[in-house]
């Protein structure tokens, strides 16, 4: 489904990956762990083409196909999703609004109203969000649990096929973690192909979303890749990659 | 609730007296004005909640004049390339409070002023102007309000914003704040520019081209933010986006 090539991204005039590579077939989900700063959100934002993140060598594959030169619309209609790790607030642009709209462009053609309303209030049930929400404006006085429903709640509606989890744990609290999750996994029971990369620093989610790699990120690169015992010792033992990596795989590669 | 519409198809207007359209409202209404035809209105509110909502277009040197004597005041004005429109408020009681909404979109030299005199204590009031030029178009916001002694624990707020889609550098906000009363919450904010690009990448990452966001966040600024009801929201948001593109 996605293939990272060799992937250099700068920021600000500073490398922060460093001639990157993974490959998320379809079915898999995949986790990044690493400490602030190495580039985990960066790499979602490239792939998402977040003008900030200039691409400098490198390719990234979306079912075979380069998108390097596709706007982030064009990416986000192909079916790749980001569920940002600080989803903004936009006052006076409702919910329902967008989501219309969003909808009706990937679909090409205006949806009707009453589909619309039926697929949101499915959505919404599964969530447990208030019925209000969907009518206020984005993540507008939204708490942070609130915030990263709604990200789930588009997710749901757009349907995409690959889909990125910004820190979605984050700042979510223990029965709105396990709301979220079990519309993952009720999402990808649904959508069986549907592929995932997860950014996460502890392994809350992982819990309930079971990874099928996780990789350790330093410096730009992926220095390990293991399975789920892998974030497991990382949250006991911190990101003390080499004996972390050294207890776990016993000497072997980094796999990427 | 009482429902008064004025416009050229109705006639239930309370007083006209010298062009000027004098509505004295006592008792919970909605009125919307359209079609241009005055150039100033007084609304005298008394122990009531007024919603007004105003669509102008193309209409010149309007005068709004304001008198709250305990009530609530919602005023909502959507204009096309109006210019030099004038709102004046009096708080005159105290529990008296005003919503104003200025939702501008222009192509010519406009100006809208807003004076908010809060003359008994206990009053609020909330400033919202919001505005996009296009093309030759260019915008002054002067936004005065005062409040003078012994108007005590007031709340004054005023936020202004221009979304600039044409070169123009002559949009101007001009926020004042005349306080002369020590137990008072006052504040003020201003933007002058272009749409946030973090907004942009958040709305085109769920598929939305640059067209289709522009058009969502022009009407979250201009229409999204009123007090009126959904029905009128969605006939604006059809003749908004005939206007900016």
């Amino acid at each position: 489904m996605l293939e990272i090539k060799d992937l250099t991204v700068k920021v600000e005039n500073k490398i922060v990956l460093d001639k990157f590579n993974l490959v998320i077939n379809d079915g898999e989900v995949h986790v990044i762990m690493g400490p602030n700063g190495v580039g985990k959100s960066t790499l979602t934002k490239a792939i998402m083409n977040e003008p900030n993140y200039k691409i400098v060598s490198g390719d990234i594959l979306f079912n075979k196909k380069s998108i390097l030169k596709l706007t982030t619309d064009q990416r986000a209609k192909l079916g790749i999703f980001l569920a940002m790790q600080n989803p903004l607030e936009i006052d006076g642009v409702t919910n329902a609004d967008f989501l219309r709209t969003a909808l009706s462009s990937k679909e090409n053609k205006n949806i009707n109203l009453y589909s619309f309303i039926k697929k949101i209030d499915e959505a919404k049930i599964d969530l447990k969000m208030p019925d209000e929400m969907v009518h206020r404006s984005i993540n507008k006085g939204f708490s942070g649990g609130e915030k990263k429903k709604n990200e789930i709640l588009q997710m749901k509606i757009l349907e995409p096929s690959f889909i990125m989890l910004d820190e979605i744990d984050s700042g979510v609290d223990v029965d709105s973690l396990k709301i979220v999750a079990d519309n993952i996994n009720m999402y990808r029971k649904k959508h069986i192909q549907s592929s995932y990369l997860i950014i996460t620093h502890y392994t809350h989610l992982l819990k309930y979303v079971k990874p099928d790699f996780v990789h350790v990120v330093k410096e730009g690169k992926i220095v390990k890749t293991g399975d789920y015992t892998l974030a497991k010792e990382i949250e006991t033992k911190g990101f003390n990659f080499e004996k972390v990596v050294s207890n776990v795989f016993n000497g072997s590669d980094a796999s990427e | 609730m009482n429902r008064i519409l004025i416009g050229s198809d109705n006639d239930k207007i309370s007083v006209i007296k010298d062009n000027t359209v004098i509505i004295n409202i006592n008792s919970d209404t909605n009125i919307l004005i359209k079609d241009n035809l005055f150039n100033r209105y007084t609304f005298n509110v008394s122990n009531a909640n007024l919603n007004v909502l105003i669509i102008s277009d193309n209409m010149d040197d309007v005068v709004y004049d304001i008198n709250v004597n305990k009530g609530n005041l919602f005023f909502n004005n959507i204009a096309y390339n109006s210019k030099n429109v004038m709102l004046n408020a009096n708080l005159d009681a105290k529990d008296s409070n005003i919503v104003v909404h200025n939702c501008v979109i222009t192509s010519k030299k406009v100006k809208y002023t807003v004076n908010i005199n809060h003359n008994k204590m206990l009053t609020n009031s909330n400033v919202y102007n919001n505005g996009v030029t296009k093309e030759e178009g260019s915008i002054l916001f002067d936004v005065y309000s005062y409040v003078p002694n012994k108007s005590k624990n007031c709340n004054v707020n005023q936020n202004s914003k221009i979304i600039t889609l044409n070169d123009t550098n002559e949009n101007r906000i001009n926020p004042v704040l005349l306080i002369d009363e020590f137990e008072c919450n006052a504040k003020h904010a201003a933007f002058i520019g272009n749409f946030n690009k973090d907004e942009l990448f958040y709305l085109m990452s769920r598929g939305l081209n640059k067209k289709e966001s522009m058009n969502l966040l022009i009407n979250g600024l201009l229409i999204g933010t009123l007090d009126i009801c959904f029905n009128e929201k969605e006939l604006l948001k059809k003749k908004l986006n005939n206007e900016w593109r």
